[in-house]
C-alpha cells in the first residue's frame, strides 16, 4: 500500500528549470526574434504539455516553407531529438548531464521522422492518450487490468487532470485504486521500462516483486536478470530476507528521479512510490562517459 | 496462476514498509531537489511571474494599440469633420463623465432594489397569471360593454332626434296655430269689411231704385210689352227671400200683373207638353217655364268687360241674371232681367288661374265655379264673398255643377276624375275615378243617381253617385267638348270636336237620334254647344266666328248671321228663350234678339 506521503510527494515536486530557445539553425525562419524562455518544469509531466508554443507562436510560420505542411515543433538537446513520450524527468536523466538549467533547443525543421513520432495537430489528446494506454498497460501487468476495468471514463480524465494541471491530491485520488493489492497480494508483474539511452529500446519484461519462496525481489535482482553488466553481485548479504545484493558496477549509474538508487530496495515498494505517473518505473541505466 | 494465489506474509509487507527505504529515499529526493529545484525555484518563479506580468501588459498595451489606433481613426474622421465637433465631444465627453459617475451611484441602488424587486417578482409572477385570467374577464367584459355602449348612443341618438322632432313639431304646430288665429282674424276683419261695403253698396242701390222708380212714374208713356218684360222679371225677384224692392202702388200692381202671365205661361205650356211637365217633378234641372225660343238675328248689345279670352256662361234658373268667365281669372255677374241690356252686379274673385266653368244654384245664392287652378270655388252672390273654396283635384277643372237641390257640387277635371262635394260641410264626399280627362259634366237627376260625364277618349259614361264604375258607356265620334241637357231632360246634346258634329241623343234610349254637322263648323277645345230652353233647337259656335244652329224637330239648320270676328266658344239661351248670348274668345259677349 502505496502510503508514505512524504516519498510521494517529494517524487511529484522534483522540478527541472528548463532553457527553451529557438535551436541556432532554424533562427532564420522565425517570423521575429524572441527571447528564450525559462520554466520550472514537473519531472512527471511531457514536453508537448508545457507552455512553450504559446510563448514561440508569434514568431513562428504556421506553415513549413518547404513542404507547405503545418511546421512541426520539436525539441533537442545537443542535437538529439527529444522523445515526447518519455517524461520530462527521465529524459534529463537519461541525456541531461549535470548543467542546470537545462537548455533545450525548439526546433521547427527538418523533423526526424525516424526517430520521433509525430504528435499530429492535437496535441495535448495525443499525449494523452499514449499516457492512458500506458496507464492500462501498467495496470495489466500489475493486477490484470482488474482495477483499470472498474475506472470510468471520468476518472480516467481525472487521473490525466491531475497529472497535467500538477494537482497531487487529484491525480492521487485516483491514482491511489491503481497502487492497491488486491486481496492483499503483491503486484503479479511490476511495471517498468529500462532506459539505456534515448533512443535505444526500452527494456520492459515481466518481473515478479516476490520469489516463489516468498522473498522480495529487489532492483539489484532486476538489472541482474535484464541488464547484468550495470550491477556486480556482492558477496555477503546483512539481511536474512534478501537472497542476494548488488551493487552498480563501476562506470555505470542506476537512476530513478534523478537519484541514486540503492540496489536492494524491494521492487514492490519502487512500484508503489517511485512509478511515474504512466504508473510504470522508468529506470535509467547509463554508463559513465569517461 | 499459483503464484499469483500466494499471499505474502506480513512480515514481509513489514520488511517492505517499515524499512528504511522510505526515510532513505525522501532523503534522497530531497537532496535532489535541493540540487535541481531549490537553487532555481526563485528565479524561475520570478521570470514565471515576471513573464507573466509582461504577457498581461503585452496584451492590455496590445489592446491599448488597438484603442489608441481606433482613437486616432476617430480623431481623424473627427478633423476631417467642421472642427466644432471636437470641442463639442469634449463637452460631450465631460457630461458624459459625470453621467457615468451618477449613473454608477444610480446602478448601485439600482442593484440594491434589484434584489427586493427579485423577491418581488415571485409575487408578481404569480399575480400576473391572475392578472391573465381577470385580463380575460376584463376584456369580455369591455366588449360587453362596448356593444351595450353602442346600444345606448344609438338610443340616445335617436332619443335625441325624436325630441328634436318633436320639438319641431310643437314648434310648427304652435306657429301653425298662431297663423291659423291670425288667418281668422284677417278674414272676420275682411268679412266685416266686405258686409260693411256691401250694406252701403245695397243702400245706394236701394236709393238709386227709388229714384229711378220715382222718375218711372212721372214717365208712363212706355210700351206696356217693355213693361210686362221687365217687371216679370222683378216679380220673380220679389219671390225670393233676397227681395230689393220695396214697394210702390204702382210697380206693385204690375208685378201682379207679371205675376198672372207668367203663370197663365207656365199652365199652355204644360196642357201642350204633358210628358215634359210630368218629367220636370223629376228633374228641377228642367226649366219650370219656357217660352218659344228665338232664332238669333240681331245683335242688340255687345259687353267688353272682360279682360281676357272668355270661356263659360251660366244662366241662373230663373233667368234673372247670367254669369260669364274666363282667362282673366274671375267671374262677372249680370243682371239680365232687361235683356239686352245687362249691368253687372258683381266681380267674383279669388281664381287664380282662368275659370273654365260656372254654375248657379237653384236659388241664386251662389255661384260656383271651376277653375285651371285646380280648385272650385264657391261665392255668394249677394255680396260675392267666397264662401267656399273645394280643393282636391290635381288639374285643371273643366266643369262644375250643382245637383241634389244645390246640397252638392260635382266637378269633372283633366286629371280623370270625378268629385263630389257637399256644400255645407266644404268636403269631397266622393272622388270617382273616370279613366280619362273629363270635358264636361250634366247631371239627369237631382239624386245624383246619374251624372253624365263627356271624355277626352270620345266616350260619354253614365255614373251612379253610389257606385265606382260607370253603369254605361257610349263611344261618340270625337273628343268630347260639351254636353248640354234640354229643358226636358229627356235629350243631351253633345259636340265632338274631331269629327266637328253635334249628336242629339234619346236619353231614354242611350242613343244618338241624330247627328248634326255643318260645314265651315270648326270646334275648339272647349265648344260648347247648347239646346233652345224649349229644346227646338240646338246651337254651337265654330272657331271662325259663325254660329252654327238646328232645329231638332226638322233636323234642318236654321241660318244665324256670322257677327262674331273671332272663335265662339260658348252660346247660351237666356232660360224665358227671348235672348241668346254668344260668348267670344276676344273678351267680349254678344246679346241677340230676335229678327
Amino acid at each position: 500500500m502505496a502510503n508514505d506521503r512524504e516519498v510521494l510527494r517529494e517524487v511529484w515536486d522534483g522540478r527541472l528549470p528548463i532553457k527553451f530557445s529557438i535551436a541556432e539553425e532554424d533562427r532564420e525562419l522565425l517570423l521575429m526574434e524572441k527571447d528564450p524562455y525559462y520554466i520550472l518544469v514537473p519531472r512527471m509531466t511531457y514536453l508537448p504539455l508545457l507552455p512553450v508554443k504559446k510563448h514561440f507562436e508569434s514568431a513562428i510560420p504556421v506553415t513549413d516553407s518547404s513542404d507547405n505542411q503545418p511546421t512541426e515543433l520539436w525539441f533537442s538537446y545537443q542535437d538529439v531529438p527529444l522523445k515526447w513520450q518519455i517524461p520530462i524527468g527521465v529524459l534529463y536523466d537519461l541525456v541531461g548531464g549535470d548543467t542546470l538549467p537545462w537548455e533545450i533547443k525548439l526546433r521547427i525543421s527538418d523533423f526526424p521522422a525516424d526517430k520521433l513520432a509525430r504528435l499530429g495537430t492535437t496535441i495535448e489528446e495525443t499525449v494523452r492518450s499514449s499516457f492512458i494506454h500506458n496507464v492500462k498497460e501498467a495496470g495489466y501487468m500489475k493486477h490484470r487490468g482488474a482495477v483499470m476495468m472498474h475506472l470510468l471514463p471520468d476518472q480516467h480524465t481525472q487521473l490525466w487532470r491531475g497529472l497535467h494541471r500538477d494537482k497531487f491530491d487529484d491525480f492521487w485520488k485516483i491514482n491511489h485504486r491503481l497502487m492497491e493489492h488486491i486481496d492483499n497480494a503483491p503486484y503479479r508483474c511490476v511495471p517498468f521500462r529500462i532506459y539505456t539511452g534515448i533512443h535505444d529500446r526500452y527494456i520492459q519484461k515481466f518481473f515478479k516483486p516476490m520469489t516463489e519462496d516468498e522473498k522480495l525481489t529487489t532492483l539489484g535482482q532486476l538489472l541482474k536478470q535484464f541488464k547484468p553488466e550495470a550491477v556486480v553481485e556482492l558477496e555477503e548479504t546483512d539481511d536474512p530476507d534478501i537472497i542476494k545484493s548488488y551493487e552498480v558496477a563501476e562506470g555505470w549509474k542506476v537512476k530513478i528521479h534523478g537519484i541514486e538508487t540503492p540496489m536492494n530496495t524491494p521492487i514492490q515498494w519502487l512500484s508503489e512510490h517511485l512509478s511515474h505517473a504512466d504508473n510504470f518505473l522508468y529506470i535509467v541505466v547509463v554508463k559513465i562517459s569517461s | 496462476m499459483g503464484e499469483s494465489s500466494k499471499r505474502p506474509q506480513l512480515r514481509t509487507w513489514e520488511l517492505i514498509y517499515s524499512g528504511t527505504w522510505p526515510k532513505q529515499y525522501a532523503e534522497k529526493l530531497r537532496q535532489r531537489n535541493a540540487k535541481e529545484t531549490a537553487p532555481y525555484k526563485d528565479v524561475f518563479t520570478s521570470f514565471s511571474s515576471l513573464y507573466n506580468t509582461l504577457e498581461q501588459y503585452r496584451g492590455k498595451i496590445k489592446k491599448l494599440d488597438y484603442e489608441n489606433l481606433r482613437r486616432q481613426e476617430d480623431i481623424k474622421s473627427i478633423i476631417s469633420d467642421p472642427g466644432k465637433k471636437l470641442t463639442e465631444s469634449d463637452k460631450n465627453f465631460l457630461a458624459l463623465q459625470q453621467e457615468n459617475i451618477q449613473l454608477i451611484r444610480q446602478h448601485e441602488t439600482t442593484q440594491r432594489e434589484m434584489l427586493r424587486m427579485a423577491m418581488k417578482v415571485k409575487d408578481v409572477a404569480s399575480k400576473e397569471t391572475q392578472i391573465i385570467a381577470l385580463e380575460g374577464k376584463c376584456f369580455r367584459l369591455e366588449q360587453e360593454n362596448g356593444v351595450l355602449r353602442d346600444e345606448f348612443t344609438t338610443l340616445q341618438l335617436m332619443c335625441k332626434k325624436l325630441e328634436e322632432d318633436n320639438k319641431n313639431l310643437m314648434m310648427e304646430n304652435q306657429h301653425m296655430v298662431e297663423k291659423i288665429l291670425l288667418h281668422k282674424k284677417e278674414e272676420v276683419d275682411v268679412i266685416n269689411m266686405h258686409n260693411e261695403t256691401m250694406k252701403k253698396l245695397k243702400e245706394h242701390q236701394m236709393f238709386y231704385e227709388l229714384e229711378s222708380a220715382r222718375k218711372e212714374d212721372t214717365s208712363p208713356d212706355q210700351s206696356l210689352s217693355h213693361l210686362y218684360m221687365t217687371q216679370g222679371s222683378q216679380l220673380d225677384n220679389i219671390s225670393l227671400p233676397r227681395s230689393r224692392l220695396g214697394g210702390s202702388n204702382s210697380s206693385a200692381g204690375a208685378a201682379v200683373r207679371g205675376g198672372l202671365f207668367s203663370r197663365l205661361f207656365r199652365k199652355s205650356e204644360s196642357e201642350s207638353d204633358d210628358h215634359e211637365s210630368r218629367h220636370s217633378s223629376v228633374s228641377s234641372r228642367c226649366r219650370l217655364y219656357s217660352g218659344p225660343a228665338i232664332i238669333p238675328g240681331n245683335v242688340a248689345n255687345k259687353v267688353e268687360q272682360h279682360t281676357s279670352e272668355l270661356y263659360s256662361l251660366a244662366f241662373s234658373y230663373q233667368g234673372t241674371m247670367f254669369a260669364t268667365g274666363g282667362a282673366d281669372k274671375c267671374i262677372k255677374l249680370w243682371r239680365s232681367s232687361n235683356l239686352p241690356n245687362v249691368d253687372s252686379i258683381a266681380t267674383l274673385t279669388g281664381c287664380n288661374a282662368g275659370v273654365m266653368s260656372i254654375d248657379i244654384d237653384e236659388r241664386d245664392q251662389f255661384v260656383v265655379g271651376g277653375s285651371n287652378d285646380s280648385a272650385v270655388r264657391m261665392w255668394q252672390v249677394s255680396g260675392g264673398q267666397i264662401r267656399s273654396t273645394f280643393m282636391g283635384h290635381d288639374n285643371k277643372i273643366y266643369s262644375v255643377k250643382f245637383y241634389s237641390h244645390s246640397q252638392k257640387i260635382v266637378s269633372g277635371s283633366h286629371d280623370r276624375t270625378l268629385r263630389l262635394w257637399d256644400v255645407r260641410t266644404s268636403k269631397n264626399v266622393r272622388t270617382i275615378f273616370a279613366r280619362s280627362s273629363c270635358h264636361d259634366l250634366a247631371v239627369l237627376s237631382e239624386q245624383g243617381t246619374d251624372i253624365v260625364s263627356g271624355h277626352f277618349d270620345k266616350r260619354l259614361r253614365f255614373w251612379d253617385e253610389r257606385q265606382d264604375t260607370s253603369s254605361f258607356e257610349m263611344l261618340l265620334d270625337g273628343r268630347i267638348t260639351s254636353l248640354d241637357l234640354s229643358g226636358c231632360g229627356k235629350f243631351l246634346a253633345c259636340s265632338c270636336k274631331d269629327a266637328s258634329t253635334i249628336k242629339f241623343i234619346d236619353l231614354k234610349l242611350r242613343q244618338a237620334i241624330a247627328t248634326f254637322t255643318a260645314d265651315g263648323l270648326r270646334m275648339g277645345e272647349h265648344t260648347r254647344c247648347s239646346f233652345s230652353p224649349d229644346g227646338q233647337y240646338i246651337a254651337c259656335g265654330s272657331t271662325d266666328g259663325s254660329i252654327f244652329l238646328w232645329n231638332t224637330r226638322t233636323l234642318k239648320r236654321e241660318e244665324v248671321p256670322k257677327m262674331h270676328s273671332s272663335a265662339v266658344p260658348v252660346v247660351k239661351w237666356h232660360p224665358m228663350g227671348q235672348s241668346f248670348i254668344s260668348l267670344e274668345k276676344s273678351k267680349k259677349f254678344y246679346v241677340w234678339t230676335d229678327v
